[in-house]
């Protein structure tokens, strides 16, 4: 018998105020310049020693993770989880144009050890004590999803109570200019963000339950049709479609969602970056704690030619 | 109920060559590919590498593939040992399945060649994007028969690929997919050449896993690839079962960024959950394919584990990457290949090189080839920067 999943607590760092409430969310316009992250005092959260050598996602990381374990009363959770589009990619930015302007000469390791994607869990799991589980996803924009699978995996079969599930990607320069001047990403504005999550296996106190997760590379709308069936379900018992495309058009890449439905969006909150979703994921999480009205939300990502379903479930349905 | 995953296909391309027979053929041979780069343009040609002897333009010929199309030395590896293990479990066009890859280099190789042009405004830009290890993966789901209907990539450096498969193994047993191709693929980079060389951790000579005079790792490539699904599903197809993933396990050191715990207990704790999840006793494991790069800070880590966990009873120990160097995110792939090949000839590798032990250690690791041996299960160990403990245990097929 599988065990059910439930988002215990969400925090967010992002282009909104550090640790933004979900009532006061600032709409950005589209193709606003650059949204940065604006940042919480890294004081609260990490050793300032520490932090000095530590790039910004790997301080976001630790802050937004204590930060939703505080909410929740976790000092360590059984497992740390983690998806990041790009990863370290200031710090790898910086080792590699020292390789390169140096002939590779004379290198200083500390931003190579830096650069691996597995930095942010792994400095997560040294500020919390956390010997147990501990992965990394790096798949485009499915890096949250990936994470989000294995961690249901893991928690539907009991082999863990929770999981501190962390999505983060930084914005810089290079990366700045390479999706502006190739318009890479259809005018959104570029963005950054690290969220957090503790999925745990009780419904007490919760924010929502997590149904299920697909990606599939397959025919989106059997696909999507498939998933909820395979639920006993079907659309007329989705109350709300939340998609990753941008808010003047929310159904650009989702024509499969039926016309009747009420879509959402939620980049217009957080911009573009790789884990987005993960912003998608808190903004729906909290929106079911605070509105009994949706009861069932299915929120939807595209990555190239493939599609991911999130399938969340309010808990005052009960 | 029985947690075992049936082994149905691997595939396998590394400094021993490409495939089983070449592979296997190396191995027994004791035959040692370590050499110095040929093919990676590097200013450290004093820098011994496990190769792959063959050129970006051969390793298009040998996939097949799109000269037009930009594809990362390490997916072309990837294709080569995922169609090899696609082909091997004789999958086609008409099966659905997960690819699920370790990797964290991805497309350095290209980026670091182009970065540079990057900035003076050249069109190659969409080559930092290749970068991703996404955009990696998916150009070996793309060029595979069987229908791709889920990628994944799994980035915990060096245990990069021993996670995919454990993940993969999860995934199948959940019920949401019934074939997974799980594995992993690196290839050398100046990135990662010049960024172990700051660490001073690459050896000058062939790598000395476990000898007290060890002088570091050699960085090398591959890709290896194996196919997963239940036994009853491998029966019912008529698929022939290689092996089983019978347990894996995955801890966190929580300890340093780079360096091992000196009481290993990262490393125990992910070897100890692989033998729960197993059903297994320390006492049941016949070869530890060791993790064993050949730094001092790994070794002397492991070998504490190893001594905490198999106690007077240690079993066959050697690490294989004395013949294929240090494939980083690979390496867990390899090694997987490599132990379903030792459960199926009955044979053991030597640990090449191994002269005197370390001290801190109280043994030493197999020093000849070991061949008409009965392997019933083989532990596999793979740790990565972070902390990032995973330990696989493979058995044999009955």
């Amino acid at each position: 018998m599988k065990g059910r999943v439930y988002i215990t607590s969400s925090a967010a760092i992002s282009a909104q105020e550090p640790f933004a409430e979900y009532k006061r969310l600032e709409a950005f316009p589209f193709r606003a310049e650059k949204l940065m992250c604006k940042d919480p005092d890294f004081r609260s959260f990490i050793d300032p020693m520490a932090a000095r050598r530590m790039s910004s996602i790997v301080k976001r990381g630790i802050a937004v993770s204590k930060h939703v374990l505080e909410g929740c009363g976790l000092a360590v959770p059984d497992a740390i989880i983690t998806g990041t589009g790009n990863g370290c990619v200031a710090d790898t930015e910086v080792f590699l144009s020292k390789m390169i302007s140096e002939g590779e000469q004379m290198l200083n390791p500390s931003k190579f050890i830096s650069s691996t994607p597995n930095t942010i869990g792994s400095q997560i799991a040294i500020a919390l004590g956390c010997k147990g589980f501990n992965s990394t996803h790096v798949n485009d924009r499915f890096a949250l999803e990936g994470a989000l699978l294995e961690a249901m995996l893991l928690l539907e079969k009991g082999a863990v109570g929770n999981v501190l599930l962390c999505a983060a990607d930084q914005m810089t320069d290079v990366l700045y200019n390479l999706v502006n001047r190739r318009w890479l990403w259809e005018g959104y504005p570029v963005s950054e963000g690290s969220m957090a999550f503790v999925l745990g296996r009780t419904s007490e106190d919760a924010l929502c339950e997590i149904e299920d997760v697909l990606m599939t590379r397959s025919n989106p709308s059997w696909e999507a049709d498939r998933f909820l069936s395979g639920k006993g379900l079907s659309w007329n018992d989705i109350d709300l479609a939340v998609t990753s495309d941008f808010s003047a058009c929310p159904r650009e890449h989702f024509a499969f969602i039926p016309e009747n439905k009420t879509v959402k969006t939620y980049k217009q909150y957080c911009g573009e970056f790789f884990t987005a979703s993960a912003f998608g994921l808190w903004y729906c999480s909290q929106m079911l704690k605070e509105d009994t009205a949706v009861r069932r939300i299915l929120l939807m990502g595209k990555n190239g030619g493939a599609y991911s379903f999130i399938l969340l479930k309010n808990l005052c349905t009960n | 109920m029985d947690n075992r995953i049936a082994i149905t296909g691997v595939g396998i391309i590394s400094a021993l060559g490409y495939g089983l027979s070449e592979t296997y053929r190396s191995l027994a041979a004791e035959k040692c590919p370590i050499s110095y780069p040929k093919h990676l343009k590097t200013v450290h040609t004093d820098l011994p590498c496990g190769e792959v002897d063959l050129s970006d333009a051969q390793l298009y010929e040998l996939c097949q593939a799109d000269r037009s199309r930009v594809i990362a030395r390490a997916s072309l590896l990837g294709i080569l040992a995922a169609r090899q293990a696609q082909d091997d479990a004789h999958l086609d066009s008409g099966s659905r399945v997960a690819l699920i890859s370790g990797t964290t280099v991805g497309g350095m190789d290209l980026t670091e060649r182009h970065y540079a042009d990057f900035f003076k405004g050249s069109e190659l830009d969409s080559l930092i994007a290749c970068n991703l290890d996404g955009v990696t993966n998916d150009a070996i789901a793309d060029a595979l028969d069987c229908e791709v209907v889920f990628t994944d990539v799994i980035s915990t450096a060096c245990s990069a690929a021993a996670n995919a498969i454990a993940f993969g193994a999860e995934l199948i047993l959940s019920g949401r997919y019934d074939v997974v191709i799980a594995g992993g693929c690196e290839c050398l980079t100046k990135y990662h050449l010049n960024g172990f060389n700051s660490l001073m951790i690459l050896s000058d000579e062939p790598c000395r896993p476990f000898d007290a005079a060890r002088k570091g790792l050699n960085l090398g490539e591959g890709a290896g690839y194996v196919v997963l699904e239940t036994r009853e599903h491998a029966m019912a197809r008529g698929a022939v079962i290689r092996a089983c993933l019978s347990g894996w396990g995955n801890a966190c050191d929580a300890y340093h960024q780079t360096a091992a715990s000196p009481d290993g207990s990262g490393a125990f704790a992910a070897m100890q959950a692989a033998l729960d999840k197993a059903g297994l006793r320390p006492s049941d494991i016949d070869y530890v394919n060791a993790h064993g790069t050949g730094t001092q800070s790994n070794d002397a880590s492991e070998g504490t584990a190893l001594m905490a966990l198999f106690k007077d009873r240690m079993p066959l120990v050697g690490s294989t990457k004395c013949f294929t160097g240090h494939a980083t995110s690979a390496a867990g792939g390899l090694e997987a290949v490599i132990s379903v090949l030792c459960l199926q000839k009955g044979f053991v590798p030597s640990n090449l090189r191994f002269e005197t032990r370390d001290g801190l250690l109280n043994f030493s690791p197999v020093t000849q080839t070991v061949q008409n041996i009965n392997l019933r299960h083989v532990l596999s160990n793979s740790f990565g920067f972070g902390g990032n403990d995973t330990s696989l245990i493979f058995s044999s097929a009955i």
